[in-house]
């Protein structure tokens, strides 16, 4: 793509986002039917990263919706966010949050190094639903270690199967949780999936760098219950894929862990890679014990 | 959480450390889970402070004046791929009066202000190879009581220290197998003091989750309470210094229904001897045991119907409807006829708002002795509630800002009057609920 070419297409998707907002009524975030339809009328802003809009990124929540920038995803046509990572958090840890309110959306993230090349893409299986707590409300959410190269995370939606609805339970079930009794027979709430949602980022430990030993919690594995209200389309095939970048940083990290007698850590290096979607993780991990 | 320091696996062998690598997976412990509940507030009546009449008859809403409580910690420590997990539960209950600055708990129960350990038991699922959905549980415990949530009893509460299987898969529905240790204080039949404790152990049988039709289901329940006497207890019986303590038996039919948004259930329970005064005496009951009067002859019967239902997509419909009757639940009370009608529809003016007006009545008929004493009443709670709605919230506080007006038509069963004697009030009062 040219220099011109992409400053022309930037310079029409933000024009397209001042005249949505400017003129018509924006669709509404709480209403999964209408983000889908906005989504699907949306116009694509790139086929690539290089001419894609970067946000600077921080803790706190941003909005994948009506002012979003869209493209064609391997998991479908998605709105998304995109940003650099601040230099301080090169290499730390990052939870992101997809926040359940009216809707849920089913959230993923893509990595990319200093030349905006995808080093990793986490597919929604690394957000599970984490079911509100009193400190965090609902969520779809995980903990990412940053590589050290990677400086830009784009944050996007699932769209493969957005007739999924996401099951909660009724007030009154967690009341009668609270109070210790059996739950009353209300039905479960059903919560529709959109293209569209909050996400909150935080990052921390920004000198986990320093030591590739610190261990990320994983976060809790407690899958949401899915039903379909249609024929449900496969998703993408592809959800995860591991740079060689990263299975040469786990390879690493967990030989060394196993030399320096780290034994948990390395499992937990090898739990980790595996998250990611690196499995032969558990297999360098046995091979270095043995070789040791 | 804790954080395991890697100094432990200094010397790991070879072989430790490639069976380590074949259970990853295995993890160790999930976090702590913490729930909650309680209830506070602040109220007042036109003549000194409001006092509560009969929740279980007139409606708990606007009807309430203290504080409970409930603490829940759980953690499920450990877990893995074949499904196997143990689990710890710990839950404090309790209740504080909402009286004084001042209310420690050591002040007592007849100063309103008590804590105690409901829940203490530990759970093992996955290892019954017949049955791997099923969960082995010990230590005490309030056993998956069923609660009437408007008018604040629990047509099944079993609770105390016990051991069981719950959830084995059992053809359509699912079978649960307890037994819990509920002892009962013996009280003399002359005017006398004795102090003896029965030891008392409930064998409680559900089956649950039965289809029936559409989206109902059916759950049954049968408690058989068997009591343990010494021979100087038994001696205490024959002499007639106590009464005797008769093995009881429960059964209980519930029929849950949901609907949208909401749900109907009705609940059916038949007994005989011990049991039947908790399903119509006037006060707040469950299923206890009673080894206070000769119920040796008594039988009883109870149906409730209860649900929630939307009227329209801005009318919520909460009703409880209760009718009990008794015969010889002691030798002197021959006959109990007991209604009892709550409703309480509300107008939902938008998610956080809506307006409820609780109307409940009931009647009572005791026939002693030959004579028939009344007990009857009515409530009125008109109250504007502020909810949290179904939002981004974590707590859900709920607050009511309310007025009752309670009458107390005939007292002669517990002769109950509001102070100075009167046989009404007007109270007033804002009440939180909140729960996490």
């Amino acid at each position: 793509m040219t220099k011109a070419r992409l400053v022309l297409l930037t310079a029409l998707t933000l024009m397209g986002c001042a005249h949505q907002s400017g003129i018509q009524q924006q669709p509404d975030i709480d209403n999964s039917a209408e983000a889908k339809q906005a989504l699907s009328q949306a116009t694509i802003c790139c086929t690539d990263f290089s001419s894609a809009v970067m946000q600077q990124l921080h803790n706190g929540i941003i909005t994948i919706g009506a002012n979003s920038q869209v493209m064609q995803f391997a998991s479908g046509r998605s709105a998304f966010y995109a940003g650099e990572i601040p230099a301080e958090y090169y290499g730390a840890d990052v939870t992101a949050s997809s926040l359940v309110g009216q809707t849920a959306m089913p959230l993923q993230i893509m990595l990319l190094d200093t030349q905006r090349n995808p080093t990793r893409s986490l597919g929604e299986q690394a957000f599970p639903f984490t079911e509100a707590t009193l400190f965090s409300s609902n969520r779809f959410s995980g903990k990412i270690r940053l590589l050290p190269n990677e400086r830009f995370m784009v944050i996007y939606a699932n769209t493969a199967d957005l007739q999924r609805k996401l099951t909660l339970p009724h007030p009154e079930k967690l009341k009668a949780r609270a109070k210790n009794v059996a739950p009353p027979p209300y039905p479960d709430l059903q919560i529709p999936y959109s293209p569209w949602g909050n996400v909150e980022l935080k990052f921390s430990n920004p000198v986990a760098q320093m030591s590739v030993m610190e261990t990320v919690v994983q976060p809790a594995s407690s899958t949401p219950q899915v039903s379909t209200t249609t024929v449900k389309a496969e998703p993408a095939a592809q959800t995860t894929t591991v740079s060689q970048q990263t299975r040469q940083y786990y390879q690493q990290a967990i030989q060394k862990a196993v030399k320096n007698n780290q034994i948990e850590q390395a499992m937990q290096l090898v739990a980790e890679a595996e998250k990611l979607g690196f499995t032969e993780a558990k297999s360098v991990f046995v091979e270095a014990v043995k070789q040791k | 959480m804790t954080k395991r320091t890697t100094r432990s696996y200094h010397r790991t062998p070879l072989a430790l450390a490639i069976a380590l690598a074949a259970t990853l997976g295995a993890s160790a412990a999930q976090a702590v889970e913490f729930h909650g509940y309680f209830r506070t507030g602040i109220s007042s009546s036109t003549n000194g402070d409001q006092q509560a009449w009969l929740p279980g008859k007139l409606g708990r809403f606007g009807n309430e004046t203290e504080g409970w409580y409930d603490i829940a910690l759980s953690q499920d420590v450990y877990k893995n791929e074949q499904g196997q997990s143990f689990g710890v539960f710990v839950m404090f209950d309790g209740d504080v009066a909402l009286k004084r600055d001042w209310e420690p708990f050591d002040s007592g129960y007849k100063n309103g202000n008590v804590m105690q350990f409901s829940d203490m038991y530990a759970t093992a699922k996955g290892f019954i190879p017949s049955a791997p959905e099923a969960t082995i549980w010990a230590g005490k415990r309030g056993y998956e009581k069923r609660e009437t949530q408007m008018l604040d009893y629990k047509p099944i509460g079993v609770g105390g220290n016990g051991a069981g299987v719950q959830g084995i898969k059992a053809g359509p529905g699912e079978l649960s197998v307890a037994v819990l240790r509920k002892d009962a204080d013996a009280i003399a039949t002359e005017d006398t003091v004795v102090n003896e404790l029965f030891n008392v152990n409930y064998f409680d049988i559900r089956y649950a989750k039965l289809p029936v039709f559409s989206d109902a289901t059916l759950e049954l329940i049968a408690d058989y309470a068997m009591v343990n006497k010494t021979d100087s207890q038994e001696a205490l019986e024959a002499a007639g210094t106590v009464y005797e303590a008769e093995n009881a038996f429960i059964p209980t039919a519930i029929l849950s229904k949901p609907l949208e948004n909401g749900f109907n259930e009705t609940t059916i329970q038949a007994t005989t001897k011990t049991f039947a005064n908790n399903l119509v005496k006037l006060g707040y009951n469950e299923t206890s045991f009673g080894v206070d009067n000769d119920y040796s002859d008594a039988k009883a019967f109870r149906i409730i119907n209860t649900g929630e239902a939307y009227l329209s997509d801005s009318v919520i419909m909460s009703h409880a409807l209760v009718y009990a009757y008794g015969s010889d639940i002691t030798p002197t009370t021959e006959k109990v006829n007991a209604y009892t009608a709550v409703v309480r529809p509300a107008y939902i003016w938008n998610q956080n708002n809506k307006t409820a007006l609780e109307l409940g009545w009931f009647k009572q008929t005791n026939t002693v002795s030959g004579n028939e004493l009344e007990e009857s009443g009515k409530k009125v709670t008109l109250a504007h509630v502020l909810t949290a709605g179904p939002s981004l919230l974590t707590m859900r506080p709920d607050f009511r800002f309310y007025t009752t007006y309670i009458k107390a038509d005939k007292n002669e069963i517990d002769n109950w009057s509001f102070h100075d004697g009167k046989d009404h009030q007007i109270s007033f009062g804002v009440q939180a609920e909140a729960w996490w």
